[in-house]
């Protein structure tokens, strides 16, 4: 798909929304956030270059079979509560390599109630939790909003395909390798303070004195991280002064997030904001429904083409080195943005909301204007 | 063969298990291939062995990472190099 082509995107955000990627499927791509099409209950994993030259000439490939996990999710999410503050929970739960050598299926209530956009966020994450790819499974949700894309079957195929997409869940007994229950009862609006994905905090927490933690090398560790992100242990997260916000990446750049996103209405940018939408159609539907005049309006960066940008600032969207920006994208590692970039990760209302006052906010303080 | 009941992740990987080699690793069927413009380098092996994609109507090619978000014509590029990823992706896919 050219750059001129109407369905264009990041290539996590169109397969999905355009038919490309179904349950059942396998499907590859060398990029680490590919576990993100594990939402429509496919089996999606990132892969290096010359496996990525194996699958181009043979349409196949070599792996280890992993091992299974099923992290439950229960229990019912507390308003405002979004799709990445659920992941970033689970991220901080599992730990950065609780996942390693599994594949996660999410299942439980919460993820049930979970808009398919919102499902889509959630697997995406899944590697930072050390995992080889996430899934959910296949359900009426995801058959509706499958119906009718472009690349999605039709007809008889589309009969043929809700016969066999129909019996893709666990069976009642299957045996996972390792199992964890998260309540989403405590989940509130999350941050992330360091330089992992699960170096992540409730809102209304502080950042963390090393001096707490028992072992040396783990304290060592810790305050690394601190110095790099130039914040002080016992810190209230939301005294924290940023220096601009991005909004967009194949985490959070769907038409949900920017709804979400537009908490933003009567308000006015108090930082450079940067909005970037998943996909031509994403933009195309953002328009509209009038949310790219929302955010031009508050004074924010609407971009008219879609991209990965500011998550992994290779294209010149880049973070100048020092400044703190608040990022709704799925990596914060140092220098991600760009040199000496800090990165705080947050849900699209959050980053929205840091973008108005210029610091870490809670959005449930919030109220639509 | 293979364990019952099955997880999701069990039925898709057993659909798409072609065989397994003595290292225990599975061959697996790919449905979908999404490219970005970092493919080069693997268009560029089989370039050099003579190799032809085998299944291009699999095969996803998009540029998302390099690509301006001010526009979408070559003079929203302000980096040559980062056009000619995006070209070399365009003829890789064509």
């Amino acid at each position: 798909m050219g750059l001129n082509d109407s369905r264009r995107g990041i290539v996590h955000v169109v397969g999905p929304e355009q038919g490309l990627s179904l349950p059942g499927m396998t499907i590859v791509c060398g990029d680490s956030h590919t576990a993100t099409h594990g939402a429509m209950g496919a089996l999606a994993f990132g892969i290096g270059a010359s496996d990525v030259s194996h699958v181009l000439a043979t349409q196949t490939l070599w792996q280890p079979r992993p091992k299974s996990m099923r992290v439950n999710i229960t229990g019912r999410r507390a308003p405002h509560v979004s799709a990445k503050d659920i992941i970033l929970t689970v991220i901080r739960n599992l730990g950065a390599s609780g996942g390693t050598g599994h594949v996660i299926e999410y299942a439980g209530p919460v993820i049930s109630n979970l808009s398919v956009e919102e499902r889509l966020t959630v697997c995406n994450m899944s590697i930072e939790a050390g995992a080889r790819a996430g899934m959910m499974a296949p359900d009426d949700k995801l058959i509706n909003w499958i119906a009718g894309k472009s690349f999605a079957p039709c007809g008889k195929n589309w009969d043929k395909a809700l016969t066999n997409w129909r019996v893709l869940k666990s069976d009642p007994d299957a045996i996972f390798d390792k199992e964890k229950t998260i309540d989403s009862k405590d989940i509130i609006p999350m941050v992330t303070w360091g330089t992992s994905p699960e170096d992540a905090l409730p809102i209304n927490e502080k950042i963390p004195d090393p001096n707490s933690e028992p072992e040396q090398k783990k304290r060592n560790i810790m305050s690394e991280k601190l110095e790099y992100m130039g914040l002080k242990p016992e810190q209230a997260l939301t005294d924290i002064k940023i220096d601009r916000v991005f909004i967009g990446s194949c985490t959070n750049s769907r038409i949900d997030d920017l709804r979400a996103a537009a908490v933003a209405k009567g308000r006015r940018a108090a930082v450079p904001a940067m909005v970037v939408p998943g996909s031509a159609a994403v933009s195309k539907q953002a328009k509209q429904e009038g949310i790219d005049r929302i955010f031009i309006n508050a004074g924010f960066d609407w971009r008219p083409a879609a991209g990965c940008s500011m998550c992994v600032g290779v294209n010149g969207d880049v973070v100048p080195p020092g400044q703190r920006c608040v990022s709704t994208s799925n990596r914060n590692f140092r220098g991600r943005q760009g040199p000496r970039a800090r990165t705080h990760l947050v849900g699209p209302a959050m980053a929205a909301a840091a973008a108005v006052t210029g610091k870490i906010s809670d959005v449930r303080a919030f109220e639509a204007r | 063969m293979t364990k019952e009941p099955n997880s999701l992740f069990d039925k898709i990987w057993n659909q798409h298990e072609i065989k397994k080699n003595t290292a225990g690793q599975s061959l697996l069927f790919i449905d979908r291939h999404f490219c970005h413009e970092l493919s080069f380098h693997a268009f560029n092996m089989l370039e050099a062995r003579k190799m032809r994609v085998r299944h291009p109507k699999r095969t996803i090619a998009i540029a998302d990472h390099y690509t301006p978000t001010s526009g979408t014509n070559k003079s929203n590029f302000t980096n040559i190099a980062h056009y000619n990823l995006y070209k070399n992706l365009e003829s890789n896919a064509s």
